[in-house]
């Protein structure tokens, strides 16, 4: 071990400090509803989670996070969307490739924050300053921009119905990868059953198989979104997406390297296709320059396609890793629309990081 | 002398198969209390002491190491742990048993043709509904871990454990993920699978565990009786535990 248990007891407590320094320290309850995780992230996470029964058939998970269960609470305890700021530190929960895991993590959430860049960079000071506490005094900084992307994808030629598929794929390279293929060179039409090109007459045929099958009309997937999408199937085979926005979508997804070199690459993107992405510019620009004051030893480097993949994600997102294992050791970013999905009627700015404190306490022998 | 137990299916026809498989070795097991029995003896291998069990609890004790070989199917030992399969090792295809674990859509979706489709299914369905799509199925194991090769994430499985075919027309899911051999279930009920929609073709497997206790003697009891089986077959797999 590379700290003495004194140390470790002594690290914690000014780990502490640093969090009640920017929020309130929260806990929520260990044992909570997994509906909670399943509906919001699906069962990609849903395969992380320790699952236990009720007795009464409610399904129960430990806590794989801290984040989701505090925004949960605040949705329920502040209708009026206050600024709250929380912190947190202890266990979560998970299932890992070599069986289930307990480790701590500690963390801020800023929800209705009214300076969400001051927010973010408390997030980044709290995330740097906890490495150094364990030695880890130049962790590298892997940043990436939702909006960036969202915005780029909101303004390119594409057909409307593709710009969520495509949204959904951010964050998974191989997924977006085989995605941009098909948009690129459309599959033909081979075992695709032959319906009527007109919608109406393909819609009723479709309406025909579902009633002989017992389905309902009502729910599930309807005769007109599986028409819609036919005939989309066809027309794209017909007429391809255009290759320049596969080509812009590539090119941008594959811009990574040191930050501030990264800017001027993406901005003559924008410039060469014709799209404005200034605002979301100037926001990264701005971050960039005020990480340099405040943390001049930590290297940068942009990827414009690096994000959790969660879709209520919305803005700047970092990990912090350690330069001496390549381990992450610290993640967050801003989720804008994740109160929205827990219930909010509004979007309610949001912004968190979580430390894997145990990583640290390891240190460099992990 | 040291021995070593062997599961087999307790009824229906995989008892039968297997049983006809073990005689045709010159190994024929006997069932001397009957079908409510669930002890069973190999006259001609004494070391070998058989038990007659249901064939998705074989999987979960191999996968414990509650007994040393047994008989089973490959879907059942991926579904009854998430990394089960590394726990043990297959031995042997036993040519009977055969089945394929599939993704089971509505004939009517006619714009899914392949697992790519149902990647943009998945994702449509959420932004137009509010909801996530609805995965029928016993197989979570196998059910994640291919829709997570295909990069689907924007669904959630319903937990079934009979009549899952039946799953779309009563509403409960929206496609199913289910085991078929023939393939007529699905055609009734009016599903279709799409082209690259086989997770996994199984089969009834003389099955190893990797778990068990696995001293000297026994493992030599073990060589002998897998090469009776096969020649050659002891020493490779006794190698690979």
């Amino acid at each position: 071990m590379p700290f003495t248990a004194s140390e470790l007891q002594q690290k914690r407590q000014i780990l502490e400090q640093n969090i009640k320094a920017r929020g309130e320290l929260t806990a929520p309850d260990i044992l909570q509803k997994s509906d909670l995780f399943f509906d919001l992230a699906g069962e990609d996470i849903g395969r992380r989670l320790l699952l236990t029964t009720g007795a009464d058939g409610t399904n129960y998970c430990l806590r794989p996070d801290f984040t989701l269960p505090i925004a949960a609470a605040y949705v329920q305890k502040h209708p009026q969307f206050d600024e709250k700021s929380y912190g947190y530190l202890g266990p979560v929960f998970r299932q890992r490739e070599n069986g289930p895991a307990e480790f701590d993590q500690a963390g801020l959430e800023f929800l209705a924050a009214q300076d969400e860049e001051a927010a973010f960079q408390q997030c980044l000071d709290f995330a740097i300053e906890t490495a150094a506490l364990y030695g880890e005094e130049k962790p590298r900084l892997h940043l990436g921009a939702v909006d960036l992307f969202e915005a780029l994808l909101d303004q390119i030629d594409l057909p409307d119905v593709w710009r969520p598929r495509v949204r959904d794929r951010f964050g998974h390279d191989a997924a977006m990868g085989r995605l941009l293929d098909r948009l690129f060179a459309p599959e033909g039409l081979q075992d695709q059953p032959d319906l009527p090109k007109d919608f109406e007459a393909a819609k009723a045929k479709i309406l025909a198989m579902m009633e002989e099958a017992g389905l309902s009309p009502y729910s599930g997937r309807s005769a007109d979104e599986i028409a819609e999408r036919y005939l989309e199937k066809r027309q794209l085979a017909d007429a391809p997406v255009p290759a320049a926005t596969v080509r812009t979508l590539r090119e941008f997804l594959s811009i990574t390297g040191r930050a501030h070199e990264q800017v001027f690459h993406i901005t003559a993107l924008a410039q060469k296709v014709g799209i404005n992405l200034d605002p979301q510019l100037e926001r990264l620009s701005a971050r960039l320059t005020q990480l340099k004051s405040d943390a001049p030893q930590i290297e940068v480097e942009f990827d414009a396609g690096f994000s959790p993949r969660l879709d209520y994600y919305t803005g700047h997102v970092f990990e912090l890793t350690s330069n001496l294992t390549g381990d992450v050791l610290a993640s967050g970013g801003q989720y804008d629309r994740l109160l929205q999905r827990l219930g909010a009627q509004k979007q309610v700015t949001a912004i968190g990081c979580a430390v894997w404190v145990d990583r640290l306490e390891q240190g460099g022998t992990r | 002398m040291s021995s070593i137990l062997l599961a087999i299916p307790s009824k229906g026809r995989l008892e039968e198969a297997t049983r006809q498989v073990f005689a045709d070795l010159g190994m024929p097991i006997e069932r001397p209390g009957g079908a409510r029995s669930y002890l069973g003896e190999m006259a001609d291998f004494p070391e070998v002491t058989v038990r007659f069990l249901s064939a998705s609890e074989i999987a979960r004790e191999l996968i414990a190491g509650n007994i040393d070989v047994g008989v089973t199917g490959e879907d059942l030992v991926h579904e009854a742990a998430e990394r089960g399969i590394n726990q043990v090792e297959l031995a042997k295809s036993l040519g009977f048993g055969g089945a394929d674990v599939v993704v089971g859509l509505p004939e009517s979706w006619v714009d899914v043709t392949a697992m790519r489709d149902l990647a943009d299914v998945a994702s449509d369905y959420r932004h137009r509904h509010g909801q996530w799509l609805r995965v029928a199925t016993k197989y979570i194991n196998l059910t994640r871990k291919y829709f997570a090769q295909h990069g689907i994430a924007e669904y959630r499985i319903v937990e079934s454990m009979g009549a899952t075919e039946a799953a779309p027309a009563s509403g409960a899911a929206e496609l199913i993920v289910d085991i078929t051999s023939s393939g007529s279930t699905l055609k009734a009920n009016q599903l279709k699978v799409p082209r690259d929609g086989v997770i996994l073709k199984s089969e009834a497997n003389l099955v190893v565990s990797r778990n068990a206790d696995w001293p000297a003697d026994r493992i030599a009891v073990l060589e002998t009786f897998l090469d009776k089986i096969e020649k050659g077959l002891g020493e490779k797999i006794t190698e690979a535990l």
